[in-house]
């Protein structure tokens, strides 16, 4: 009997698999007939948008325990997926730049595997292929995605300055001021601090993975004798 | 004699066998073990598996050194050990935490030309919000040094960093905006409630503190129920009086930044609170005052 927290949780990853594969498959096509990443926003943004956006959730899980994972490293990945996404909307620079295309495609290929993976493992379907893929892509994919995350932030910088884009200037009645521009600037040195944090993470979790699995191998060697 | 295998809860490896008698008491283990490991005792922690916890390899740490150590050890003789790293008395770190924000809140009152480039009068809110900030911290260390009793005598050194790192930043962080040179000040009257907010919260706070020094007798970690005054109507009216204190705060200043701090604070003392109330459900069982809430007397 699947319990309704599992089920939940399966149709989450399957509906976030089915959309991000669309996203790589209309992605993958634009790039392979126009050589070029003029009109990629157009085509795949909406979809982006609605995937991402839906990956607050992801937060929401960690906080209730729906997933094991640390809500605050959680939050850290999303918003600063979510940031991405939500320049890509408001900054036209970005829309039409090579970093653009080169984090939705990481992104896509990464998204794909890894929800499909959650998904059977709920299920406790244990796909080696896939698991080997989440543990393995990521050595190229982490550096392209932080690559086209931080080529994005630097592309909108100049649009920010010019228009006061999301510039809050004193005074005011909260006696707040907000400077997206220094923001950015700012944020860009935690991709710096963060990615080999984050990376030497997921060494350690393949290291795991694939000593998991010649366990598994090598007992299954043991019962067929 | 029961020999006891100690095993370092990260590793799985044995750190050694113990001979035990069933007088043994938590600490007197934690000195031996202190002598093998040259780890001062108040470094090491002892746990035992945990029977209420659902996830795997979770431990609950051994209760007071004054615990006898057959009190814990089940059948298999095997206590869990970790050290947990260099520690720094508690006292310290409260006066390194609170003298910090005395010293970073003036440089932006001080120092406007510096940080803003520009000067400009300051007025009554900002000279307000520099007294009431500054008094808020220097009552703050007054009472680590005389009034509180720490039931624990140290903690992880890491802690120095986080909490530090908080105070000082947020101090930065209200300040900054508190004395800009384009603030703008509520209306007289607004900063007049806040004040008088300010000043009940930090009263009580400090009357409330009192209370609790005086249910515990020098030396001992003995613990009671607190009774009297706001202590009838919450579990941890501390809290709910210094919650009531920046809450003053941020309407005398009115700046965003004061509210994100006064909330950041409530959040943090909502957390305690709801454990600090139900240590004393646990302890003090049928005596503890049913009608007694944790934070927000009659509500919460």
């Amino acid at each position: 009997m699947v319990s309704i927290k599992n089920l939940y949780l399966v149709l989450y990853n399957v509906i976030q698999t089915i959309g991000w594969s669309i996203i790589l498959f209309k992605l993958s096509i634009h790039l392979f007939e126009t050589q070029s990443p003029v009109g990629v926003w157009e085509k795949v943004g909406a979809l982006v948008s609605i995937f991402q956006y839906a990956a607050v959730l992801e937060i929401v899980h960690s906080v209730f325990g729906l997933v094991k994972t640390s809500a605050a490293t959680t939050f850290i990945q999303v918003f600063s997926r979510v940031a991405c996404v939500f320049l890509a909307q408001n900054v036209p620079t970005t829309q039409n730049h090579f970093f653009l295309s080169l984090m939705l495609m990481s992104w896509s290929i990464t998204e794909v595997i890894r929800y499909s993976f959650y998904a059977l493992s709920i299920l406790k379907i244990d796909s080696y292929i896939l698991g080997w893929l989440r543990y393995t892509t990521f050595i190229i994919l982490y550096p392209t995605g932080v690559t086209g995350e931080t080529g994005t932030i630097w592309t909108s910088l100049e649009f920010v300055k010019n228009t006061k884009f999301m510039t809050l200037t004193m005074p005011n009645s909260l006696n707040f001021a907000f400077d997206f521009h220094n923001i950015l600037i700012f944020s860009l040195g935690f991709y710096v601090i963060g990615l080999p944090y984050l990376y030497t993470y997921m060494l350690g979790q393949r290291k795991k993975f694939i000593a998991s699995h010649k366990k598994g191998s090598t007992t299954n060697i043991k019962k067929t004798n | 004699m029961v020999d006891i295998k100690v095993v370092s809860q990260r590793s799985k490896k044995e750190v050694g066998s113990f001979s035990t008698s069933s007088s043994t008491t938590v600490g007197e283990l934690k000195k031996q073990i202190s002598s093998k490991t040259r780890l001062g005792t108040e470094r090491i922690r002892l746990a035992v598996p945990s029977k209420t916890s659902k996830l795997p390899n979770a431990f609950e740490a051994l209760g007071k050194d004054s615990d006898l150590v057959s009190k814990h050890v089940g059948a298999d003789s095997t206590l869990y050990f970790k050290d947990l790293g260099p520690q720094i008395s508690w006292s310290l770190v409260f006066i390194c935490e609170y003298a910090g924000p005395l010293f970073v809140y003036p440089i932006f009152y001080f120092l406007s030309n510096l940080i803003y480039g520009t000067d400009s009068p300051k007025s009554f809110a900002q000279k307000v919000a520099l007294v009431c900030y500054s008094l808020h911290y220097i009552k703050r260390i007054y009472e680590t040094i005389f009034v509180h009793r720490f039931s624990h005598g140290t903690m992880p050194i890491f802690n120095l960093f986080k909490n530090c790192s908080y105070y000082w930043g947020c101090t930065a962080m209200v300040s900054y905006f508190v004395n800009h040179p384009l603030y703008t000040e509520a209306p007289i009257e607004r900063v007049y409630l806040g004040l008088g907010l300010w000043i009940i919260g930090e009263v009580f706070n400090y009357i409330c503190h009192i209370q609790l020094r005086n249910l515990r007798p020098a030396g001992s970690t003995e613990r009671k129920i607190p009774r009297g005054l706001l202590f009838e109507f919450v579990s941890c009216p501390n809290y709910t009086v210094e919650i009531l204190s920046w809450i003053g705060f941020s309407i005398l200043t009115q700046t965003l930044t004061s509210w994100i701090f006064a909330l950041m604070g409530a959040a943090q003392m909502w957390i305690w609170a709801v454990g600090k109330h139900r240590r004393y459900r646990k302890e003090f069982g049928d005596k503890y005052p049913k009608s007694r809430k944790i934070l927000i007397p009659f509500l919460l």
